[in-house]
């Protein structure tokens, strides 16, 4: 990683050096904030279960253009977990098909985290694979497969080429500190990724790697685009337990209307421990050892339509979880959520919208539930 | 999970709500509001550069994004929207970069950049 860092700093100082004394520095700010109420009318209390109730979600954002090749962008985020820095990052744009990253940002995965934003995706929550903090039974399923903004440190390499203005592929290929937890861990602590406590440091010295890959064809008024993202590392302080997270999306824009559909998949080994007899509720397999892997998945499919002043979003979306549990889980060997969502927005004045929800849970574990979101939204 | 007759029920109402909303696609629904404050009054080329901007820009995020943006001159909007069409999937080239662009221009500054 420090090798990385040398490199990205030194990548920052060949721009600097390249710059042309000519250029002048342009900056551009701007926000966005959310204001959303969640209820659960199938529970008399639903603290126990998720974050419910009202939250904000501030986001501030300041971009410096030092003229053609180099950018900065710095993005504050306030919501459930506090302040945090969404991004803090230099770009040195060689061309639009080079392009290097370097600082505090969101690697390349998806669709969905580029339009994170609440003032820019029109349901207040997200798909439950990028959820971060709004699903039902947060605390059992350990969140997604991988929370919306992924936020990390590194160095990521990318751009983009058109062919004949019809086509459009994109790449890159990025090192980051990667997700955390600790040596005895079942799955990534992400309140570790966000706390001061454990530093703003890889824990344990070596890089996650990831790359991306998309394709997109369009016209005025159409497009298509599939894509590939995987990332894999370890995420213990010992270096020991890894995971991998693979991805693939496909998105149909037809006159401003969308369709999208992602799939992601993530497997993460787990720490036995010394008695794993004692630690898991499900014994070995048929060779007498305990499987260290435990494999989550998660899709979405949504349809997104304006009509005029309004918009509505359909959309279903999953996740599953198959591997041991730990004794006092209250998931099982192979657990899922299947939900169900219909949103409408709509636009009240200029640059603020109302946005209604209505979600249905199916979980495999536990009982159904309803949920519904009323809040405000909008870039300032 | 997927002996589970309600996962066939979802998987079904949902493979329905998609092809339900593709046909939507081509049925006519109301315009969106137009970029400009009065589109009467602008020139065919730029009424066609907004349009272009409505369907490429909605990909990623609302169009109110565009109404607040603090621009303060043509030479930012270049920069703003060359940032944007750099990002995976923009399907903006540069060729529709420079047309969104006389877009925002005529809509901030009412003239070409």
């Amino acid at each position: 990683m420090r090798s990385l860092l040398v490199l990205g700093v030194l990548v920052i100082a060949a721009a600097a050096a390249l710059a042309d004394p000519a250029d002048k520095l342009q900056r551009n700010f701007a926000g966005s904030v959310q204001l959303d109420y969640m209820a659960v009318p199938s529970e008399s209390v639903a603290r126990a279960q998720a974050l419910d109730g009202a939250t904000v979600e501030l986001s501030l954002k300041l971009a410096a253009d030092y003229g053609e090749h180099l950018s900065s962008n710095v993005k504050i985020c306030v919501a459930c977990h506090g302040m945090e820095v969404g991004m803090a990052f230099f770009d040195l744009r060689v061309a639009d098909e080079l392009n290097f990253r370097v600082g505090r940002f969101t690697p390349a995965f998806g669709e969905f985290p580029l339009r994170h934003d609440p003032a820019n995706h029109r349901t207040s929550d997200k798909p439950l694979p990028y959820d971060m903090g709004r699903m039902l039974r947060i605390r059992e399923w350990n969140m997604s497969v991988l929370p919306a903004p992924w936020v990390d440190n590194g160095i990521e390499l990318n751009g983009t080429h058109f062919f004949d203005e019809v086509m459009q592929l994109d790449y890159a290929a990025y090192a980051v500190a990667g997700p955390r937890g600790n040596a005895d861990a079942m799955d990534f602590d992400y309140r570790q990724s966000r706390t001061a406590e454990a530093y703003y440091v890889d824990n344990n010295s070596r890089p996650a790697v990831g790359a991306h890959l998309s394709s997109t064809i369009s016209s005025p008024n159409a497009s298509f685009t599939l894509g590939a993202s995987g990332m894999a590392g370890t995420y213990d302080p010992e270096n020991k337990l890894r995971f991998a997270v693979v991805g693939a999306h496909a998105v149909l824009g037809i006159g401003g209307a969308f369709l999208r559909a992602e799939y992601l998949a993530r497997r993460t080994e787990m720490a036995l421990g010394e008695h794993p007899e004692e630690r898991f509720r499900y014994g070995p397999g048929m060779d007498g050892t305990f499987d260290p892997y435990a494999l989550k998945e998660g899709f979405y499919a949504e349809a997104e339509v304006p009509a005029g002043r309004l918009g509505f979003v359909l959309r279903a979306d999953g996740m599953r979880r198959r591997g041991n549990v730990l004794q006092t889980s209250e998931l099982r060997s192979d657990s899922a959520i299947l939900r169900y969502t219909v949103a409408a927005t709509v636009r009240l004045r200029e640059a603020l919208r109302l946005k209604l929800s209505g979600e249905r849970y199916d979980f495999s574990d536990f009982e159904d539930e309803l949920v519904f979101h009323l809040g405000i939204a909008g870039p300032f | 999970m997927s002996r589970d007759p309600r996962w066939r029920l979802g998987v079904a109402a949902m493979t329905t709500a998609l092809i339900g909303t593709l046909w939507a696609c081509w049925i006519p629904r109301p315009s969106p509001p137009s970029l400009l404050d009065d589109p009467t009054t602008a020139p065919p080329e730029i009424r066609a550069a907004c349009d272009l901007a409505q369907t490429k820009c909605t990909r990623c995020h609302t169009t109110d994004r565009i109404r607040t943006a603090h621009v303060t001159s043509p030479s930012q909007w270049k920069a703003y929207v060359t940032r944007m069409r750099r990002n995976p999937g923009s399907g903006i080239d540069p060729a529709d970069g420079d047309t969104i662009v006389r877009c925002l221009v005529y809509r901030s500054f009412g003239g070409d950049p």
